[in-house]
């Protein structure tokens, strides 16, 4: 799939793919008018690019353009390879059965031990299922990586890529694409880890994720599941950090289809109520001498949010 | 609140160029944050933001634009 953000028209993006050369899937998304953009859809739909290109370029509606021209122009962007194909962004099945508490972590880093520690601590205190919201490895070459996405199959716990995962997965961990010592399979295994995982807790639905990179892949869409949650809290507020644009997200709480949101990239420990949107922010596994999760637990009153720390040595 | 900028008379909407932006987009969004916007709806005017999570009765708009027209100048 393309995503394309076209210039000077109503959409905000334009989707769609190619195959053998054969247009495929066209949708205008954020915008437009809906009858004409399914109209062009369907008359576009399996026709070679080179074909259509002609009825497309020039036809002019607003600003010295048009809906079909932008989508002429991204084809032609398209079949000379300056717009790359997007993998679609990848969101978890949601996990069956009724979850009542959970615990979270975040930036494991390969950290087997600590894992290990959280899993059962968190176990005895009546969590049903352990989260992981992203750089469950660190690239650090020594079987830590292995070990840890291993002991994550094994434990069941639930886990989501981060932006060190993500690399891994694509043999391209470092800034000069160095080898990645992984084993196939567990890099295997990261790669069909979902970016955003979806679950229930009580009658309150939920969405985890780590945090901005996802925008920043070519697939993401401003208008796809759960982006309102993503730009929302890692743009607009950045992280949760920038409290004056608070009344700004309460207005754009009622395009988000979770009321729990979980995030973890900054390291920081942060819960944000807005409107009856639970927003938290889970920081890394290992902070000095501690192991650090989080426990959510539903209640009939709303959602408890506890941060808990374990001395590394114990 | 483009309908608010829609009811304007057509003698203002020829001095001004609307732009509406969505906060639901990455666009919208470094739009909203470069104006250093903090609440929905807001109105800037020549790049200032000048209402802010109101929608200003139309005399007060219409006054606020005029206070920033020159002629000559279209923005």
């Amino acid at each position: 799939m393309y995503v394309f953000k076209p210039q000077g028209v109503c959409p905000a993006e334009i989707h769609f793919a190619l195959e053998n050369n054969a247009i495929k899937d066209v949708r205008m998304v954020g915008g437009g008018c809906i009858g004409n953009s399914q109209l062009i859809a369907g008359l576009l739909e399996g026709m070679d690019v080179d074909k259509a290109l002609p009825f497309l370029r020039g036809i002019v509606c607003r600003n010295g353009t048009s809906c079909p021209d932008q989508l002429g122009k991204a084809l032609l962007m398209a079949q000379n390879g300056e717009i790359a194909e997007a993998d679609p962004i990848t969101t978890g099945i949601e996990e069956a059965g009724e979850l009542l508490k959970l615990a979270v972590i975040s930036e494991a880093m390969g950290d087997s031990e600590g894992i290990e520690r959280v899993y059962a601590l968190s176990k005895a205190e009546g969590a049903q299922a352990l989260y992981s919201l992203g750089n469950l490895t660190r690239g650090g070459g020594d079987g830590a990586d292995d070990a840890a996405v291993e002991l994550a199959v094994k434990k069941g716990i639930r886990v989501v890529q981060g932006p060190i995962d993500r690399m891994i997965a694509l043999g391209r961990f470092g800034d000069h694409g160095a080898e990645v010592s992984v084993k196939q399979a567990n890099r295997d295994r990261l790669l069909i880890t979902p970016l955003i995982r979806m679950f229930n807790l009580g009658d309150r639905h939920g969405v985890a994720f780590h945090g901005g990179f996802i925008q920043d892949l070519p697939g993401f869409s401003d208008f796809g599941p759960y982006a309102s949650e993503i730009l929302s809290v890692c743009y607009l507020s950045d992280y949760l950090r920038d409290e004056s644009v608070f009344p700004a997200m309460e207005t754009m709480l009622k395009h988000f289809s979770a009321s729990i949101v979980l995030f973890g990239t900054t390291g920081e420990w942060k819960h944000v109520r807005l409107g009856e949107v639970d927003m938290i922010n889970v920081g890394s596994l290992r902070s000095g001498e501690f192991y650090r999760y989080a426990l959510i637990e539903w209640t009939k009153g709303g959602v408890v949010v506890q941060f808990r720390s374990t001395p590394v040595e114990n | 609140m483009a309908e608010s900028v829609q009811a304007l008379p057509n003698d203002i909407k020829e001095i001004i160029e609307v732009y509406e932006w969505d906060l639901r987009t990455r666009e919208g969004i470094q739009r909203f944050k470069r104006l250093r916007a903090k609440s929905l709806p807001s109105v800037a005017l020549n790049e200032e933001l000048v209402f802010e999570a109101i929608i200003p009765p139309q005399e007060e708009l219409i006054q606020a634009i005029m206070d920033r027209y020159r002629p000559n100048q279209r923005s």
